[in-house]
């Protein structure tokens, strides 16, 4: 108010401008509103489950890949990962899941350079790195097999809230593992940020990756 | 948008707080405790199954008859041992459950044996499935009696069936949508091990 007083009275009585320009500016409000509700192109949708990017991704703990190298998801900064608990006894789903890794790698195209596909085993009383190395050779040499101490892989499936159980159900293979069959993707930020279940749409899921490197 | 997000939100807490139900009943549920060799899950007749690869063949079987029929017992060469199992889906866990008095088959009706489903666990695998091939699987029912599918190796699920077996007819039961998922047979592993030895596994490594 007190910077008004100055003001000759001759433009004072003319404050119709000033009004003008007050009501241009809520009609471009109201107008880039609008559009900014209703006209907007749309944004990408993550059409399964997503976590608030706050969500930050637990780190594995002394974890070693299949060729015996430390692993740690912090090493993956600025790119995305996606993420399988999963063990190499597993008949159904964990086949299921890296035939859809390998799927969606292909559709990646060139961005799958800055893509990581980490598979952890959920039983490493028999998963050897060794073990690991010959089952995802099968599917693709540059996934990641990842493997900790028993004590360690309870630890990290539990900040996971990965729930598995051994089972001897009297199987001639062996005891069997019921495990949480999700996979997950964590950003270039390190970030807990999607979950599909098992079957998801792998165009979707690449997709989302790019939306995710491009971010 | 703020009304999906707020839908979004409770979504997700839903789903933590469920899947947080699953971690705890995780932590209860281990028969197992942690790292020492002696509480590891490895039971002694499981040492067999060490060096095991798996793999699972799917078909459909439909009983035109008048009475129930039982998948009793299949055989292949391709495996060490063959079982037909269930599996159940609870909240994204899944659980496999072997079905030692086979699968009925009720008159009149379809039994699918699919991804995520009932299927027949092939039981270490005596050569990996390569997509493109295929291999014998012969199955044994209660009174169809035996029948011989030739499964072909797909390395994944298709939507229209497409690459796929069948119909193939036995009696009044009819099998199609026949196949099986690629899988590697993985030879090393422990196998080299002297197994009269304890088990040297991650889990019986020192713990810091």
């Amino acid at each position: 108010m007190s910077t008004e007083s100055p003001v000759p009275p001759a433009k004072r009585s003319s404050p119709a401008p000033w009004i003008i320009g007050v009501s241009v500016l809520a009609v471009i409000a109201i107008a880039a509103s609008a559009w900014w509700f209703l006209l907007r192109p749309e944004p990408h949708e993550f059409q399964y489950g997503s976590y608030d990017p706050s969500d930050v991704a637990p780190e594995l703990q002394g974890a070693v890949d299949q060729h015996g190298e430390p692993f740690s998801f912090s090493d993956y900064r600025g790119k995305v990962v996606f993420v399988y608990f999963g063990y190499t006894h597993c008949p159904d789903a964990c086949p299921a899941t890296l035939d859809e890794f390998m799927e969606v790698k292909e559709n990646l195209g060139d961005d799958a350079k800055d893509v990581a596909f980490v598979m952890i085993t959920v039983d490493p009383s028999r998963d050897s790195p060794e073990r690991m190395t010959e089952y995802l050779d099968f599917w693709d040499p540059e996934f990641y097999g990842v493997s900790m101490s028993q004590e360690d892989t309870e630890s990290v499936t539990r900040a996971w809230n990965i729930y598995f159980a051994y089972q001897d159900k009297n199987s001639q293979g062996g005891y069997l593992v019921d495990h949480e069959v999700s996979s997950f993707v964590i950003d270039k930020d390190g970030s807990k940020r999607l979950t599909y279940p098992l079957g998801a749409d792998t165009k979707t899921m690449a997709s989302d990756a790019e939306f995710l490197l491009n971010e | 948008m703020k009304r999906s997000r707020t839908l979004l939100t409770g979504i997700i807490t839903l789903a933590i707080a469920s899947s947080a139900i699953g971690g705890v009943a995780a932590q209860h549920d281990h028969n197992h405790g942690h790292g020492t060799p002696e509480a590891s899950p490895m039971a002694e007749h499981d040492m067999a199954s060490m060096d095991l690869s798996m793999g699972a063949a799917y078909f459909t079987i439909t009983n035109n008859g008048d009475e129930a029929d039982r998948l009793v017992s299949v055989t292949t060469d391709m495996a060490e041992a063959v079982e037909i199992h269930e599996v159940t889906m609870d909240n994204n866990v899944m659980e496999m459950s072997p079905l030692h008095d086979g699968l009925e088959i009720p008159a009149g009706e379809e039994v699918s044996l699919e991804p995520s489903g009932y299927h027949i666990m092939l039981i270490g695998i005596t050569e990996s499935l390569i997509a493109g091939e295929e291999y014998d699987l012969t199955l044994t029912f209660e009174h169809a009696g035996d029948v011989t599918l030739t499964v072909p190796i797909l390395r994944t699920e298709s939507d229209d069936n497409e690459g796929t077996a069948g119909p193939v007819e036995a009696g009044d039961l009819v099998i199609d949508g026949i196949w099986s998922r690629q899988a590697p047979k993985i030879d090393s592993g422990m196998g080299d091990m002297d197994m009269g030895t304890p088990v040297a596994s991650p889990a019986s490594t020192p713990q810091s």
